[in-house]
């Protein structure tokens, strides 16, 4: 049994408006979940593979459990089978017991949190506050919501495979990416698009676009798992970003692939402006620099930290040529206020 | 059956003649006869009885290559594609100094091996980007080129002193960035043609001969190898000087 005082809960919330991480602060590290232990980054993430995971056997209207285990199974398949990651699942069977009980088992399923009305779905982690290791991680959907297996959707009803996908990669240990653009509503964030799966805010009930990865969740696991070629054929960017002359503290960087397009981010997440983007493709890429204007700052960091706003998005003046199995070398950014 | 020859580009030295005359030929007809299926129209093909090397250097042109645009994309609702910004790239034109090697297999067909560097930029365009202004980002590249194959002289298109040829071959392009780091390399295809012109029969110095040679080439990089993984076709003109040694 573990002690008590050697394990943390960690809460990633997706909600319908916007997504909350609990107490998670980014490591220093490509868009994983992690914390300082004696001085030194960890980064969470499940010591050993397959992460076994059962499913609550109570379904909702329109969602019987096996269904909804249908679906959460495939869209754990959908992250197993990046061909660059090596993290693989397994079903354990159905259960009784219900997500977010500290029972030392993964479990998923529905629960009814009508007061949470912008809540979907939300992972749960039990870590070892030393290791870093996974040792549990529950995803509850809420069932005040409606929601649909259907193979095309439905409308006014949330896919449930769309939104397991985000909250397995939360599962696996992923934190939230930025890469997508939202405009300000009557108060209220409204997304306009995404380019990645870990974006936190949902396209909307009866969408199902959000059933495929894209290339930031596919670098993100496949550096947090990676094979045995990872690590080797892809490279990363580095460096610091800086407003007259001091760093700045929670910029979004996008390393935005010129040859086919793939966007893969980050943050500066030190206070001097320190960035790092890995599992990009070898050749040349342009860098985009922008405030994290596009989410609520809480998706991402602790409301206590000096995240900065006040800079204009622009590009870096030269294009970042990333070396196959290296680093480009510390470039540095500066941005206009 | 008989096999006509037409005249050669090259007229053979007398050794070669009289090895011609004697025995050669039916050598050279069965090489004629395998080759005129290859590179029409009819070629002349004659043995000689030393290896004709010539040594030379070449300036390269070469065009500029247009990656297809690329868009950064995004989702939006129901799975439409939104874009964020556009990127258009390109490598801009180059001119490399090059250094060639000819060998004579026979009066007709000649190997050569080159070696190539220059120097270019690899500019990105960025433009619709909403919340930032249109940019121009470039860099500075060197470009290797090692390229062999062989080239056969057309005789019948000779004239008075111009031997106009065509090439052929295989070569390797590898790009790097100022910084070392590699940017793109792989294995690329040429076909071509031009002139050869010589401009003495005896010189100075040991060199029998010397050459200018005016090229026009298409070089084949295929998809894989190439920024936005697709088959692109870079002309060149290529002119130099050879020497025969």
């Amino acid at each position: 049994m573990i002690p008590e005082r050697a394990l943390r809960r960690w809460c990633g919330l997706m909600v319908a408006i916007a997504m909350f991480v609990g107490h998670a602060r980014p490591a220093l590290a490509y868009l994983k979940f992690g914390f300082v232990a004696n001085g030194r980054e960890v980064t969470l993430k499940w010591a050993t593979t397959p992460a076994r995971y059962f499913v609550t056997n109570q379904g909702v209207s329109g969602v019987s459990a096996s269904d909804f285990q249908a679906a959460v199974a495939q869209a754990f398949a959908t992250w197993q089978t990046v061909p660059s990651a090596s993290i693989t699942y397994q079903f354990a069977g159905f259960t009784a017991n219900l997500p977010g009980d500290d029972d030392g088992i993964s479990t998923l399923g529905f629960r009814n949190e009508p007061t949470m009305d912008r809540v979907l779905a939300s992972t749960s982690f039990l870590v070892d506050n030393v290791t870093g290791a996974l040792l549990e991680s529950d995803i509850f959907f809420n069932s005040a919501f409606s929601w649909s297996v259907a193979k095309d959707g439905e409308r006014a009803k949330w896919d449930i495979e769309s939104i397991a996908l985000h909250e397995i990669g939360h599962f696996s240990g992923l934190g939230h990416s930025a890469i997508g653009e939202t405009e300000l509503m009557g108060g209220s964030r409204r997304v306009l698009s995404t380019g990645a799966v870990m974006f936190p805010i949902a396209l909307g009930a009866g969408d199902i676009s959000g059933r495929h990865l894209d290339a930031d969740d596919i670098a993100g696991i496949s550096d947090l798992y990676p094979d045995n070629q990872f690590n080797r054929t892809t490279g990363s960017i580095s460096g610091r970003v800086t407003k007259s002359g001091r760093g700045v503290f929670g910029a979004h960087v996008v390393a935005f692939d010129p040859g086919n397009g793939d966007q893969i981010a980050n943050f500066t997440l030190t206070p001097d402006g320190q960035f790092s983007i890995a599992g990009l493709r070898p050749g040349p890429h342009v860098i985009r620099v922008e405030p994290l204007d596009d989410a609520d700052l809480d998706s991402f960091f602790d409301a206590s930290e000096p995240v900065d706003l006040n800079f204009h998005a622009g590009y870096f003046d030269q294009l970042v040529v990333v070396p196959r199995g290296g680093d480009s070398g510390a470039i540095q950014i500066p941005v206009s206020p | 059956m008989r096999c006509h020859y037409v005249v050669s580009a090259f007229p053979p030295p007398p050794k070669a003649a009289a090895r011609l005359a004697e025995g050669g030929r039916r050598t050279s007809r069965t090489i004629a006869m395998a080759l005129s299926l290859l590179v029409m129209p009819a070629i002349v093909f004659a043995q000689t009885s030393e290896r004709r090397i010539e040594l030379g250097g070449d300036l390269r042109w070469l065009a500029g290559i247009h990656f297809e645009d690329v868009n950064a994309n995004e989702t939006a609702f129901g799975g439409v594609t939104r874009t964020v910004f556009r990127s258009a790239t390109s490598f801009d034109q180059a001119a490399c100094p090059e250094v060639k090697a000819i060998v004579g297999l026979t009066r007709a067909l000649d190997i050569e091996g080159a070696v190539a560097y220059g120097r270019t930029h690899l500019t990105t365009r960025i433009t619709l980007d909403p919340e930032a202004s249109n940019v121009t980002i470039a860099e500075p590249v060197s470009a290797y080129v090692l390229e062999a194959g062989v080239a056969a002289h057309l005789a019948r298109w000779r004239g008075r002193r111009s031997a106009p040829f065509v090439s052929a071959g295989a070569g390797y392009l590898r790009q790097i960035h100022d910084g070392q780091t590699h940017i793109e390399d792989g294995p690329s295809w040429y076909a071509g043609g031009g002139v050869r012109v010589p401009l003495s029969d005896e010189t100075a110095r040991g060199l029998k001969s010397a050459a200018l040679r005016f090229e026009l080439r298409a070089t084949i990089l295929p998809g894989g190898s190439t920024l936005d993984g697709n088959r692109h076709i870079l002309p060149s003109v290529i002119g130099g000087v050879f020497f025969h040694l």
